[in-house]
């Protein structure tokens, strides 16, 4: 396949999910929605149903999720919300939901009461996680998740099936870590835009299917020469960064993101699953794994050095904070951060967004004055 | 005259500064309509009309402010955070924090000792603490932007206004009016609240002395005294306050 053509095909799968959706319903496969954050899809992979994002819609006029949330609530929790109420999730047979915030945990309950026809399927992490004995707690946390999900899709998850759903997201993970690094070699080689859908494909494709073009794109990535690049290496950190005329912004500004910490981005790839004897002790070991994660209990606040070590590694020369409005997570997180980043030298921005946003003059101002800033810093 | 042309066009006013090559100031105007006005039509003529210079001489164009994007003649697009802080360092060359409050943005730059930006916040889509702000209140106490300045001066004791949001703020004024509170201890109240909210957006990038005010709020000597206070220390005004960010950009388009 031709470049271009990978990416359309990515591109489809980003914007057609109720298509997508539709398709596996007539086709008599069960379909399981995978809400924010760290949800184990390997779970879902491993029982035969197709794993589908479960992260809002862009520009989503807010009406009907006023009725669950008052206005100053994430917007990526209020568009689920709204797009719930709508019946957008009718076709799915159940959702998968963790607790990693204050927002996320209102809407384990708000959700029963704005699609009542949705299963929840709920996923509790340990607060301690990186105990032994969070390990222990999470294999039978998931132990349940695994059941409940036996029952929805009426088909046994066993060892063998989940060993290769693991070693399937394991491979995807890879090549998705593999494209980061090209794109931190060789900027401009795709556009800000293109690099997301990539990315973010990864929810509303069958992983297999995934795979087998991330190892094309990647070929191709790789043979081909880095174009001349003169503009701004950026790493960018926050929830996510949508709606896309963000990413359009940086593209005509001149900026190629060379890496992330997004949540909806890299941190969803970042860990493997390790090794093991036992399959889900293999997914608990993962979460025990993480480090510098926001949504996780980080005592030592390691996500500012976690910061800082990407930035170096993938050579960014500036940073952009993608706040999304009303994230308390990643307010308290912003200056332990923007510490961090500057003692490295680098200039950071924090960019206020919302993922129902609907005029950008405000952010293409900052991100223009963040570019022309950029720039005379390095003509002096 | 050979010259050089800086607008910015905002969204309640529309100013425009020429200058020569050595960036000294030719002529400058304001224009009280801003963006998707044709307002920048306007100025341009008013600035022609204005100095002994032809279109003919214009060397170069640059255009800044929330309708920079819309204005046909311009050579290159900068933001206006770049334009503010070139003018007033142009200016006031000692200033290190620039506060620019605008019609409906309100900008606070951190700059060095070479004129270059060091740090930048900027509000959000709440009006508290803009112009905008104080138009809303101007409408409900039935006065015009150009008495804030008088009837804070003969403010008595300053009402306590909220600076959250500009809607519950209007609420609040209307019921001091109600209950027969003077106009002018309102006034300095609101001087107050819109002070209050610069400051907390100024002491996120840090406050450096000297700090100096730009835009329309640079005009209305009761919102700087109310800046004083809050912020601890004299607070600086350029000449011609309004006119910083269109300074800004033609010393861009002269460089």
């Amino acid at each position: 396949m031709e470049k271009a053509e990978i990416i359309r095909e990515m591109q489809d799968a980003v914007t057609h999910i109720s298509e997508t959706v539709h398709r596996k319903k007539a086709e008599g496969r069960k379909v399981v929605g995978c809400a924010p954050i760290f949800v184990p899809e390997e779970l879902v992979i491993a029982s035969g149903a197709f794993p589908v994002g479960i992260w809002g819609g862009q520009k989503v006029s807010l009406s009907r999720s006023q009725e669950y949330f008052p206005p100053f609530a994430c917007s990526v929790v209020q568009s689920i919300t709204e797009l719930s109420v709508a019946g957008v999730y009718d076709e799915v047979d159940a959702v998968l939901l963790t607790f990693l915030c204050d927002t996320l945990k209102c809407m384990s309950q708000t959700i029963q009461l704005s699609a009542p026809k949705l299963r929840p399927i709920f996923v509790k992490h340990p607060q301690n996680y990186r105990l032994e004995c969070a390990v222990e707690y999470m294999v039978k946390e998931l132990a349940r998740v695994k059941e409940e999900l036996e029952e929805v899709t009426g088909a046994r998850i066993t060892e063998e099936a989940l060993r290769e759903a693991i070693s399937l997201c394991n491979r995807d993970r890879e090549e998705l870590m593999r494209f980061t690094r090209i794109l931190a070699q060789k900027p401009g080689i795709l556009t800000n835009h293109q690099r997301h859908d990539v990315i973010k494909s990864r929810l509303y494709m069958e992983r297999s299917r995934h795979l087998e073009l991330m190892r094309e794109l990647n070929g191709i990535l790789e043979a081909e020469a880095a174009p001349e690049f003169h503009g701004i290496r950026l790493y960018v950190c926050g929830v996510m960064l949508e709606p896309v005329e963000l990413l359009d912004i940086l593209d005509e500004l001149g900026y190629a993101i060379v890496g992330d910490e997004l949540l909806q981005e890299s941190r969803q790839f970042r860990y493997r699953v390790p090794e093991g004897l036992g399959q889900l002790e293999r997914l608990a070991r993962q979460v025990q794994n993480i480090r510098g994660e926001a949504f996780l209990y980080d005592p030592q606040k390691e996500r500012d050095d976690v910061v800082a070590e990407e930035c170096r590694a993938c050579g960014a020369e500036a940073v952009l904070f993608a706040l999304m409005k009303f994230c308390d997570t990643d307010e308290y997180d912003y200056p332990w951060v923007r510490d961090a980043v500057q003692a490295a030298g680098l200039p950071i921005l924090n960019l206020e967004i919302e993922q129902i946003m609907q005029s950008f003059e405000g952010a293409r101002t900052r991100l223009q004055a963040y570019a022309e800033q950029i720039e005379s810093r390095r003509r002096a | 005259m050979e010259h050089y042309i800086g607008i910015d066009i905002g969204s309640t006013a529309t100013k425009c500064v020429a200058v020569d090559k050595e960036g000294n100031i030719l002529a400058r105007v304001v224009v009280p309509s801003g963006a998707g006005t044709r307002a920048d039509e306007q100025a341009i003529g008013l600035l022609y009309a204005s100095f002994r210079g032809t279109k003919e001489e214009c060397r170069r164009t640059v255009a800044t402010g929330y309708g920079r994007m819309l204005h046909q003649g311009a050579d290159e697009q900068v933001s206006e955070i770049t334009c503010h802080a070139k003018g007033l360092h142009r200016m006031l060359p000692e200033a290190r924090t620039v506060i620019d409050v605008g019609g409906q943005d309100l900008k606070v730059i951190r700059i060095d000792e070479n004129g270059m930006i060091e740090q930048f916040v900027m509000n959000d889509k709440c009006a508290a603490g803009t112009g905008r702000f104080l138009e809303v209140m101007c409408r409900v106490m039935n006065l015009s932007l150009e008495e804030l300045e008088e009837y804070d001066a003969n403010a008595k004791e300053m009402c306590q206004i909220s600076n959250t949001c500009t809607v519950f703020a209007e609420s609040e004024v209307i019921s001091k009016l109600a209950q027969g509170y003077a106009r002018e201890d309102i006034v300095a109240g609101i001087h107050d609240s819109v002070a209050r909210k610069i400051c907390g957006l100024a002491r996120r990038v840090g406050v450096k002395p000297q700090v100096a005010l730009t835009g329309g709020g640079g005009l209305n000597r009761g919102l700087v005294k109310a800046l004083e206070r809050n912020l601890g220390q004299e607070v600086q005004i350029p000449e011609d306050p309004q006119t910083i960010g269109a300074l800004g950009a033609a010393l861009v388009a002269a460089k």
